[in-house]
């Protein structure tokens, strides 16, 4: 195992703001002045000054990676994602720090730039190449690859202006894909094309990990990044928030996004649903679960083992004709389940609520529960249950190979052909 | 922020990873592919460059392609294009201003001058163009950035060639009708003639190219001063013509004393003032190691300002 990356605190500063004649001048004012200044004091090393038109995209950013390893770069937007991965493929110069690359590094960020619509398919085909960094040679080698993969073999030399969109990008990901790089780069770009074409992205993705080569994804799917990749790497405000193993990274993550997802939706409904008087209708005092699994009252260990769960709910006005109504969503806000129920309450006071349920199909991982009190007709109060629901993993049983939203118990059995 | 989740444990999943990496570090690989830093220019390695040789040919190609597909008259409008500006030069500097052409027939002397000066002037405004013309690309895709430039000019030396043919075909009706041109041996000195001027193209271009990085507007002034330059570079009149208080302005003009060498490889009937050819080639080399640099060291950050 050797490294294929080596990178040494990278900064990158941007410059914000307008081009145009005041800056100009600032520009040769601020030049001179710094040579003045130097001719006078020539031993004084100025020191550069920040102003308030930098904006640092990256700041000491440091990491390797090693042969056959899969990075994940995980982080909200405008969090240094793109940036770093233009520094790495040399699109853009740092303003501090190295990087050195061992090997060919293919970017997929963008593919079929530099497709010329005149030229026809296959010619594009090279010239992408080319600009990829392969020789003619190496091309035709992989020519037949390549057109087979993009299944574009009966409109090949057709000009490429003429292809729909979907044929363009199925062509420049064939061309990409097939470069044989020692490290590759992948930006979202597994979204591209129908699903039988994503499928094969996908395999061909696995493949080139497979084979030993690094690789770099960049997703806010965390989905691909746990299944892809073994170390992640969290980008917060162009510094490194946090490096290390996938799963430690993508959970902390998780947890961090769940908790702006949550106020976010909080402030939405209440911007939505609040009546004109301020009064909060209800407010949820505390939770807890009940569960033979449960290590303490918020998280419980995978399994299948009946769960109650308890709420306290303090109502501030009385609701004669209410519904409330339970819901689990996991940390991207999709619902798993609501349960509902009637709600009637003359006076206001304390309440208390029961939830029961068998058992909680779902995989490890932090959920968000929530309770919706409407008068009958409007939501009146959402209420989240704060700390979040978490469910660990069952550390006795080997869910390595797990993957999917929900845990059922399912059985599958595999028979051999008898006769 | 401050109660993240996650920053507890942070440090805990740095210890983790971290012996791990020592125990690799102890085999390092060979020499890196390639090393980022943050002053190092770009392309300026000749060994790199050579190694996207056939990304050249192949860009050479493209815009050889877009040029004589797109348009109805294709390649015949660069045929049509020096012949008609030549007709107009006769009549107005030849008929009204009656400028002097030496021995030359009026249209053979504008046309030769016609087509070097269109030859440098294109080469010059296309890679000043460079950064704005093929930023959305380099935006993307990594490549010796100044294979651009090259192969722009490469492609206008094409077009170069075709023109000449054309005026090689207008010298030979001369011939037929009686008129002697004299095309001497001295020909052969016409490829280095052209490189110099290309070089002088690449080093200004490149010069503006860097500048456009941070000030566009730049780019609009390149066309209007090659314009007004062209009357200061002896296309339309010979040396002879120059009065001589004023023949201190055109040792000034490297293109000057170029197109005169270029004329005078062609033909016999005007002579290489050697003392401005040697300045000129000087000028070209300074221009050309000076925009090359700032080439080199402009493409590492044009993308965050264009």
């Amino acid at each position: 195992m050797s490294v294929v990356i080596n990178a040494e605190n990278i900064s990158k500063r941007f410059f914000l703001g307008e081009r145009n004649q005041r800056a100009f001048f600032e520009d040769v004012a601020a030049k001179s002045a710094r040579g003045f200044r130097r001719l006078l004091r020539p031993r004084e090393r100025q020191k550069e000054k920040g102003s308030a038109r930098d904006f640092w995209a990256l700041r000491d950013v440091s990491f390797r990676i090693f042969q056959g390893q899969t990075l994940g770069i995980i982080g909200e937007n405008g969090a240094g994602k793109s940036t770093l991965l233009k520094v790495l493929s040399r699109i853009t110069q740092p303003t501090t720090g190295t990087v050195k690359v061992y090997g060919r590094l293919a970017s997929l960020l963008e593919v079929g730039t530099g497709f010329h619509p005149e030229f026809s398919g296959r010619d594009n085909v090279y010239l992408n190449g080319a600009m990829l960094g392969l020789s003619r040679k190496e091309v035709r080698n992989r020519f037949d690859q390549i057109i087979e993969f993009s299944g574009l073999e009966q409109f090949i030399d057709v000009p490429v202006k003429n292809y729909s969109s979907g044929m363009y990008v199925r062509l420049a990901f064939a061309v990409a894909a097939h470069l044989n790089p020692e490290i590759v780069i992948l930006d979202e770009v597994l979204a591209v094309g129908d699903a039988v074409f994503q499928k094969k992205c996908f395999d061909r993705m696995e493949e080139i990990i497979n084979e030993g080569h690094a690789a770099i994804l960049v997703s806010h799917g965390m989905g691909n990044v746990r299944r892809m990749s073994q170390v992640c790497m969290w980008l917060h405000h162009g510094r490194v928030q946090m490096f290390g193993p996938t799963h430690e990274v993508v959970s902390c993550y998780e947890k961090q996004t769940t908790h702006e997802v949550v106020t976010h939706y909080e402030k939405q409904t209440a911007q939505q649903h609040e009546p004109a008087h301020r009064e909060v209708p209800a407010s949820l005092s505390s939770w807890f679960l009940e569960s033979k699994l449960s290590t303490n009252l918020h998280t419980i260990v995978a399994g299948r083992a009946p769960i109650a769960v308890h709420f306290e709910i303090d109502l501030a006005v009385p609701i004669a004709n209410g519904r409330i109504s339970v819901s689990v969503a996991d940390v991207q806000g999709l619902i798993l389940f609501t349960q509902d129920g009637a709600l009637q309450q003359k006076k206001a006071g304390k309440l208390v609520m029961l939830l029961e349920l068998p058992w909680l199909p779902v995989k490890p991982g932090q959920y968000i529960v929530s309770c919706t009190i409407s008068d009958g007709s409007h939501p009146v109060a959402f209420l989240r249950a704060t700390p979040e629901l978490t469910v660990l993993e069952d550390k006795s049983i080997d869910s390595s190979g797990y993957r999917g939203l929900l845990n059922l118990p399912a059985r599958l059995s595999v028979e051999g052909d008898h006769s | 922020m401050a109660q993240t989740p996650g920053i507890e444990n942070t440090k805990t999943a740095v210890e983790v990873s971290e012996p791990l990496s020592e125990t690799r570090e102890a085999i390092q690989p060979k020499k890196p592919t390639y090393v980022v830093e943050a002053d190092k220019l770009l392309s300026s390695n000749p060994k790199e460059l050579w190694a996207y040789r056939e990304l050249f040919l192949l860009l050479v190609k493209r815009d050889f392609v877009a040029v004589y597909k797109q348009t109805v008259l294709g390649p015949l409008w660069f045929f049509v294009q020096p012949f008609l500006a030549s007709l107009v030069f006769m009549v107005v500097f030849g008929q009204i201003a009656r400028l002097p052409t030496t021995e030359l027939p009026p249209l053979v002397f504008y046309m030769s001058g016609i087509i070097a000066w269109s030859f440098f002037s294109n080469c010059l405004s296309q890679v000043a163009a460079t950064f704005l013309g093929s930023g959305a690309l380099f935006r993307k895709i990594y490549f010796p950035r100044l294979i651009v430039p090259i192969s722009q000019i490469t492609m206008n030396l094409l077009n170069f060639f075709a023109q000449l043919l054309v005026l090689l075909a207008v010298i030979a009706f001369y011939e037929l009708s009686g008129t002697r041109i004299e095309l001497g041996i001295k020909m052969l000195a016409l490829p280095l003639v052209l490189g110099v001027m290309a070089v002088l193209a690449l080093g200004i271009g490149c010069l503006i190219a860097a500048a456009t990085v941070k000030y566009r507007d730049l780019n609009i002034i390149v066309g209007y001063t090659l314009n007004l330059w062209m009357y200061g570079s002896l296309v339309i009149y010979p040396r002879s013509a120059v009065p001589p208080n004023l023949l201190w302005l055109l040792a000034l003009n490297p293109m000057a004393s170029l197109i005169e060498c270029y004329r005078s490889s062609l033909f016999g009937t005007e002579h290489t003032e050697v003392q401005p050819a040697i300045i000129a080639s000087v000028v070209t080399l300074v221009v050309a190691i000076a925009g090359i640099w700032c080439f080199a060291k402009a493409e590492g950050t044009f993308t965050d300002s264009i």
